[in-house]
């Protein structure tokens, strides 16, 4: 089932455009990846699924509904959750209000907080703490732990593994393979090509705003010279 | 051989938020001329440490000597100053100024800063962009023009932070590069998780975890150690 459908979506910031028709699906249950090199605009496109851009054309569905004209808590209410590059994470409130909001902000169906503290034992250990005083690749697990709460059908990850201890890159790539089981549609940009190609199973290539290849992430793992040209390995 | 000088000593530097620990006794030793790896779990402290020691935050206990100077509690400028540059793990440039701008700060007391300031920029590749505003750069190239910044001051010592966070195989090796050429007139310590970049760089490694020194060696050391394995590295 197609959960996301971006069709000959136009967006940018303000009067500057960033993307130039860009088209991609993901199925409940999938895990594509987003890849191509620094400022061709991927995070652009999480962004304009989001609500996050300016987009003057095209269509983006979740789950067979227009979303493109809708808010940005609509769009999360709806299941779609977003773990930016920069983590979001709200300076002044507490590790565990930052996991409350989340829950808040997502549908009600939301995930048992015991689900997050389990794979991030670290967050338990400073519910109380203000979220101010997490190191890097704490806030990183934040980010994530929040949106997982969210209960997402959906989940938009910006550079998952940036900041994250080798291990626990490991163990979060294992993570992700579970909750797309589960029926979670995951899209994925990361700059770790060879990481986002082995988690995923399809995956599209970005260039100057528009995807120009796609196909099954393992026939890229293979494809050396495809990996060279687009992807810069 | 004998070992080269030390250029930066922490004597039990010690940071406390609230209860935690963040820093725990630290004592470390970077050599001159050496490339100074600092790995470890994420929340091990080593932000923390770079903060420490380059007086963007006070140390609860402890002290920090750089060359023959006590420079514990020292401004950030005041360290600065005496030849200490560093990078952010998220990069801190100024969103509304030029490139160029950037780093003619950077080199500001020196007589030819004009030239200083665009041969730092050539070496990290961004001649090209010196009048572009830095809130037009994308992510990797902030970091390299924070490292630029480093380069122009002619530090005796650079600290970077995660450099090569959120790029790709092409822009880490260009990292890589830099950091060669930096290290050509300085001393380096870089905190990092890429192992790869690590293992073509570090002369020294120190493994951080739960705010205290667990390791010190050199990567092959390190990565044969289980324990390091354990809390870090995993199956590598």
């Amino acid at each position: 089932m197609t959960l996301l459908e971006v069709e000959q979506l136009h967006a940018g910031y303000g009067r500057t455009p960033a993307l130039f028709g860009v088209e991609l699906s993901v199925a409940a249950g999938e895990i594509v990846a987003l890849l191509g090199r620094n400022g061709v605009g991927k995070t652009t496109t999480l962004r304009s699924i989001m609500g996050l851009t300016t987009r003057s054309s095209g269509r983006v569905a979740f789950d067979g509904r227009s979303i493109e004209r809708l808010p940005t808590h609509v769009i999360a209410r709806l299941g779609v959750a977003f773990v930016p590059e920069d983590r979001g994470v709200f300076p002044g409130l507490s590790v565990g209000d930052n996991l409350r909001l989340g829950r808040m902000a997502g549908r009600r169906t939301a995930a048992d907080q015991s689900y997050v503290m389990d794979r991030f034992p670290v967050l338990a250990e400073r519910l109380d703490q203000d979220a101010n005083a997490l190191s890097g690749g704490e806030r990183q697990m934040l980010a994530l732990g929040r949106a997982l709460l969210a209960g997402p059908r959906l989940l938009l990850l910006d550079e998952f593994s940036e900041g994250l201890q080798p291990n626990l890159v490991k163990e979060l790539a294992a993570g992700l393979e579970e909750i797309a089981a589960s029926g979670v549609g995951i899209l994925l940009v990361e700059q770790n090509a060879l990481l986002a190609l082995r988690i995923s199973a399809r995956c599209y290539v970005m260039e100057k705003g528009r995807v120009v290849d796609e196909g099954a992430s393992s026939a890229f793992l293979v494809d050396e010279l495809r990996l060279r040209e687009h992807l810069v390995i | 051989m004998a070992e080269p000088p030390v250029v930066l000593q922490t004597t039990r530097l010690t940071r406390r938020f609230g209860g935690l620990r963040a820093v725990d006794s630290v004592d470390l030793r970077i050599r001159e001329g050496r490339i100074h790896c600092i790995i470890g779990p994420n929340g091990a402290g080593k932000s923390t440490l770079f903060n420490l020691i380059s007086g963007v935050l006070p140390p609860t206990a402890g002290r920090v000597t750089f060359g023959e100077q006590d420079i514990t509690r020292k401004s950030p400028q005041a360290i600065a100053r005496l030849g200490l540059a560093r990078s952010f793990q998220t990069p801190r440039v100024f969103a509304s100024m030029p490139v160029l701008d950037h780093v003619l700060l950077a080199s500001r007391e020196h007589p030819h800063e004009g030239t200083l300031a665009r041969a730092a920029l050539a070496r990290v590749g961004l001649h090209e962009r010196e009048q572009v505003l830095a809130e037009n750069l994308a992510h990797g190239e902030k970091k390299r023009l924070e490292m630029a910044m480093a380069m122009a001051m002619r530090p005796r010592l650079v600290l970077l932070d995660e450099p090569t966070a959120g790029m790709n195989a092409h822009e880490t090796d260009a990292v890589a590069t830099i950091v060669r050429e930096i290290a050509a007139a300085a001393t380096v310590a870089i905190i990092e998780h890429d192992i790869d970049f690590v293992r073509g760089l570090a002369d020294d490694v120190t493994v951080l975890h739960k705010g205290g020194v667990m390791r010190e060696g050199t990567i092959a050391e390190i990565e044969g150690d289980d324990d390091v394995r354990r809390v870090y590295l995993g199956d590598v």
